[in-house]
């Protein structure tokens, strides 16, 4: 492989991880505080109907991530009240919201559109549209480094300087804001924060929305940014790709861009199969390489982790002593 | 006692006396951790000694955080014996029972009427216990000792569910057998409301202590584990319970007795065994100590220390 | 929260919770602009209306009672196993390979071998998940999605590229032979004189019902459905009765996955008669809806197979005769998970502000 086809799958990698990276920084907070969400995968999918339908409709891709945010909401609102107020199984709830989502767009899409469940193709101002970085030509004579940020991190579309910008939000929110403190404490140990006279439910509720503004984002950047409209589907398992990056990364942001890289890479190079067959020589048959990422996150979460310890708390709705 | 000003001492989940720490003595914090002896009357004639039946030599336990848990203890129980484990809570005494229950890895060994038992391979399991004749009450009757959503016929069954009686062919497991069994033991050991389909949650916690007992006294068992028999039970069948056990002792079993009521392990046992930080302190007889001297055992205080 | 009496409980919730699943339904059915009492009447029309729409009802529940015992098996040792579907996908391949080895005489010596297929490629499918969450405690439910999308990859894979006839472009495999052609109830004497057209319902419904029947043997009769019982109740309390926890994951894994494979002699050998690309269309999801409503007892899941079948022909109708997409199918199914598996205490809740007022009484 050469350096041009590297940066040409490192690209790629970009793209593909921030629906990764987003989705999986949106469990991070839910299951930090003791919400388990199988249901990222819906709501991405609901995001991504919502801004592909009000994009296509506006002209302007600005609104209809709004509308992807807002769709991902409902959803989220709706795990919170199964899981939060009335305490049911959150593992169910999320493999049943993920069920609606994926019946409900297409049955939205059809109904506004008659085009087959799918809304129609963006371009223009209905799709983030590559942001040059500054300098990117400028400095594109430096060896190596220069043609790596002219060809890799510059020209991608807002949401994925969004989502690497979440990194450090995320960080800097979960260990050094009070809220992230309780965030983590609910997460491990409810009854310690109720008994400090914090609302659990609050909390748990909070953490459960900016998993759906972010899963929002996320959903957006499919249907508008990586691709041009919503089609059934269109997520194909990223949710769940996102929670395994999340057990991948222990539950710690960093580590969570690190894991989704990864997982992006594995599906940027499942989209190249001239090139795996140059580096290994084997003709690898397509059918095989769409099955490499979900291979290989199988591989992940069984050989690399070794026993990831979720939040203490998770999963176990919180009930108040008396 | 070294870096406080004042001492709280908590009993029971209430805080039942503070004290300033240069006016107070080890004894006394003792005394008070220990609360006052309630007059718990157990009628119980002299040991009949027989053979050993129980052997532990350098038995230790490391837990899943390699903090080690038992720290190389040896003991022995006869025939016909009570040893009470006298210890505040965590002092290694919960990982003792486990691992001679079957559950839980250990290093060192341990011998049942003579025999090795495997504390680490295949053969290290409830099952293999139960077959070589021990019967275990374990501490935590909710979360260990049952299934609290199964009926009690089934929680009968718990453990023994291999046992060739519960079984109607090589297949099937014979229902009406295990109801049988259960209406039976229930008259046996008073267990009201004496209904063998209710749910284990449904009972209190004394008539759930009770069907365990039932079910693990009536095997007859070589050595009958048991901790903290007494926890959240009722009076009437603190009595009831006690009873049972002292007949298994006078029937010439073998019974180590865990329990972090003092009162309890006086009252009971032959001989008594105190454990601090995964360690025995000294082993000593009933009736020629006192709370006092337990107490500064179990608080790690041995006789040259408070000397 | 006040207690229900049994029957409520066992009855009541699962009709409320369909009966709100089927109002938002309604209104969703609005929302796209269509009327739900139409749509409700060319569902009943077309799935329960006559006994050829029996036909394609039963047909379809066979399927989801061997989904739904698949779910409700792994359910009872507290494993989510979302993979029915991956692994009915495999059974039908193992129930491909096994019709296509030998030119078969007659189909009561297929069908045998034919389910021993079917059962064994579920079995294998499940097979990793299950060891990687019983010795690596890697998260059932996402290993056994992944091996959903892979097993569609391998499927297609084999398809195209080995079982594909030369002079087909069509991924899906030969036809089997004559000898393999299980019969529908068309074809039984007695139910013939009900079934008076050929319906894709055949014999594999009589062996959906033996399986309701074993695996409530198995879960309530056996020493091994007492184990896994007990390890689904609590971990720590099995551990103390000596069972072992790799051993009853596996065996109750393996047991699912095999009922979703025995689910392929339905639709791969009794009705398309070979092996097409996404056999399974989703029966293996659905098996969660029917596990749930049916309360994870096999009787419960025969009931819940019939109403689902019915869902699914009379969707099916709808997608047919009404501009409602099929889909919808989707969200109905997705929602009676919602109401019977996450919002049961609501549902609980709701029933016990009724039961409240007799229980003082009483």
């Amino acid at each position: 492989m050469d350096y041009a086809t590297l940066l040409q799958i490192l690209d790629s990698t970009m793209r593909l991880a921030t629906p990764l990276l987003l989705a999986c920084l949106a469990g991070l907070y839910s299951e930090r505080s003791g919400i388990f969400d199988i249901g990222l995968e819906g709501k991405m999918l609901a995001a991504a109907m919502c801004t592909g339908a009000v994009a296509a409709l506006t002209g302007n891709v600005w609104i209809g991530l709004l509308a992807g945010i807002a769709g991902s909401m409902v959803f989220a609102v709706i795990h919170g009240v199964a899981s939060i107020t009335f305490r049911g199984n959150q593992l169910i709830s999320g493999v049943a919201l993920n069920f609606v989502a994926s019946g409900i767009t297409v049955l939205a899409a059809q109904s506004l559109f008659k085009q087959g469940g799918r809304t129609p193709p963006l371009s223009g101002t209905a799709r983030f549209n590559p942001i040059e970085l500054p300098f990117a030509e400028a400095l594109s004579g430096i060896p190596i480094l220069g043609p790596f940020y002219r060809e890799v991190l510059s020209g991608h579309g807002a949401l994925v300087y969004v989502a690497l910008l979440a990194v450090p939000v995320t960080w800097w929110v979960l260990y050094r804001t009070r809220f992230g403190l309780r965030l983590r404490a609910v997460g491990e140990n409810p009854a310690s924060v109720d008994t400090a006279g914090i609302s659990v439910v609050r909390l748990r509720y909070t953490a459960v929305m900016i998993t759906g503004l972010l899963c929002g984002i996320a959903g957006a950047y499919m249907a508008a940014g990586l691709q041009a409209g919503f089609g059934k589907e269109m997520t194909a398992g990223r949710g769940y790709i996102a929670l395994a990056a999340l057990i991948f990364a222990k539950w710690r942001p960093w580590y969570a861009l690190m894991a989704t890289l990864l997982f992006g890479f594995f599906q940027a190079l499942a989209l190249r199969p001239d090139v795996i067959k140059k580096s290994i020589g084997i003709d690898v048959p397509v059918p095989m390489l769409d099955a490499l990422p979900y291979i290989l996150t199988v591989v992940v979460l069984a050989g690399f982790i070794g026993r990831a310890i979720p939040p203490r708390a998770g999963g176990e709705p919180y009930v108040k002593e008396r | 006692m070294e870096i406080t000003d004042t001492v709280s001492v908590m009993r029971r989940g209430e805080m039942t006396a503070t004290v300033k720490t240069k006016d107070t003595s080890p004894e006394e914090l003792a005394e008070l951790m220990v609360g006052r002896k309630v007059l718990l009357d157990v009628a119980k004639g002299p040991a009949q000694l027989g053979k050993v039946v129980l052997e532990v030599e350098n038995l230790r336990v490391v837990d899943e955080d390699k903090v080690e848990r038992v720290k190389g203890i040896s003991f022995q129980i006869r025939a016909g014996e009570i040893l009470g484990i006298a210890g505040v809570a965590g002092n290694g005494q919960s990982e003792l029972l486990e691992v001679l229950g079957g559950f839980g890895r250990a290093t060192g060994t341990v011998r049942l009427n003579g025999e090795e038992l495997d504390l680490t391979g295949t053969k290290s399991d409830g099952q293999s216990r139960r077959e070589k004749g021990i019967a275990h009450v374990p501490e935590d009757r909710q979360h260990l000792g049952m299934i609290m959503d199964f009926a009690a016929w089934e929680n009968v069954a718990f453990g023994y569910h291999n046992d060739p009686a519960y079984q109607k062919n090589s297949l099937l497991m014979d229902n009406d057998a295990i109801l049988e069994d259960t209406k039976g033991k229930m008259e046996r050991f008073d267990v009201r409301p004496p209904i063998p389909t209710l749910a284990a949650k449904s009972f209190s916690g004394g008539n759930q202590q009770k069907i365990i007992l039932a079910r693990e006294i009536e095997r007859n068992p070589e050595l009958l584990l048991v901790g903290q028999p007494t926890r959240g039970v009722d009076i009437g069948a603190i009595e009831f319970i006690h009873k049972r056990i002292v007949e298994l002792r006078d029937a010439g079993k073998a019974v180590l007795l865990v329990s972090v009521e003092l009162d309890e392990i006086m009252s009971l046992s032959d001989r008594i065994a105190v454990m601090f930080d995964g360690r025995i302190m000294g082993e000593r007889d009933p009736d020629k100590t006192n709370e006092r001297e337990l107490g500064l055992l179990m608080a790690g205080v041995t006789g040259k220390d408070a000397a | 929260m006040t207690k229900l009496p049994r029957w409520a409980d066992v009855v009541l919730v699962p009709l409320i919770s369909l009966l709100l699943a089927g109002i938002i339904s309604a209104l969703v059915i609005l929302a796209i602009g269509q009327s739900p009492s139409e749509a409700l009447k060319v569902m009943v029309d077309g799935a329960v209306g006559s006994p050829y729409g029996w036909g394609y009802t039963l047909y379809y529940a066979t399927s989801f009672i061997f989904t739904g015992l698949a779910v409700t098996v792994a359910f009872h040792a507290s494993l989510f196993n979302i993979g029915g579907e991956g692994q009915a996908q495999l059974g039908g391949l193992g129930v491909a390979l096994v019709c296509l080895a030998l030119p078969w005489p007659h189909w009561t010596l297929a069908l045998p071998a034919a389910m021993i297929g079917g059962a064994l490629f579920g079995a294998a499918w499940a097979a990793i998940p299950a060891y990687l969450q019983a010795k690596r405690g890697s998260h059932i439910v996402i290993t056994t999605i992944m091996f959903n999308y892979i097993a569609a990859a391998l499927l297609i894979y084999i398809l195209v590229e080995h079982l594909r006839p030369p002079s087909s472009m069509d991924p899906a495999s030969a036809r089997f032979g004559a000898g393999t052609d299980l019969p529908t109830l068309h074809e039984i004497p007695g139910l013939s004189l009900i079934f008076t057209k050929q319906v894709p319902a055949n014999v594999t419904l009589f062996v959906a019902l033996l399986a309701c029947w074993l695996v409530w043997l198995l879960l309530w009769r056996t020493r091994l459905g007492y184990e896994i019982r007990a390890f689904g109740k609590s971990e720590p309390a099995a551990l103390y009765a000596g069972i072992k926890p790799v051993r009853v994951t596996m065996i109750a894994m393996l047991i699912s996955g095999a009922l979703a494979g025995l689910m392929s002699i339905n639709n791969v050998m009794g009705e398309s008669g070979r092996l097409l690309q996404n056999s399974s269309e989703g029966a293996g999801f659905i098996g969660i809806a029917v596990a749930l409503m049916g309360r994870n007892h096999p009787l419960g899941v025969f009931l819940a197979a019939i109403l689902f079948g019915f869902l699914y022909q009379g969707g099916a109708e709808l997608g047919l005769w009404t501009s409602i997409p099929i889909e919808l199918r989707t969200v109905v199914q997705g929602l009676v998970i919602l109401f019977t598996g996450a919002l049961d205490h609501m549902v609980r809740m709701m029933l016990g502000l009724f039961f409240r007022p007799k229980a003082r009484a009483a």
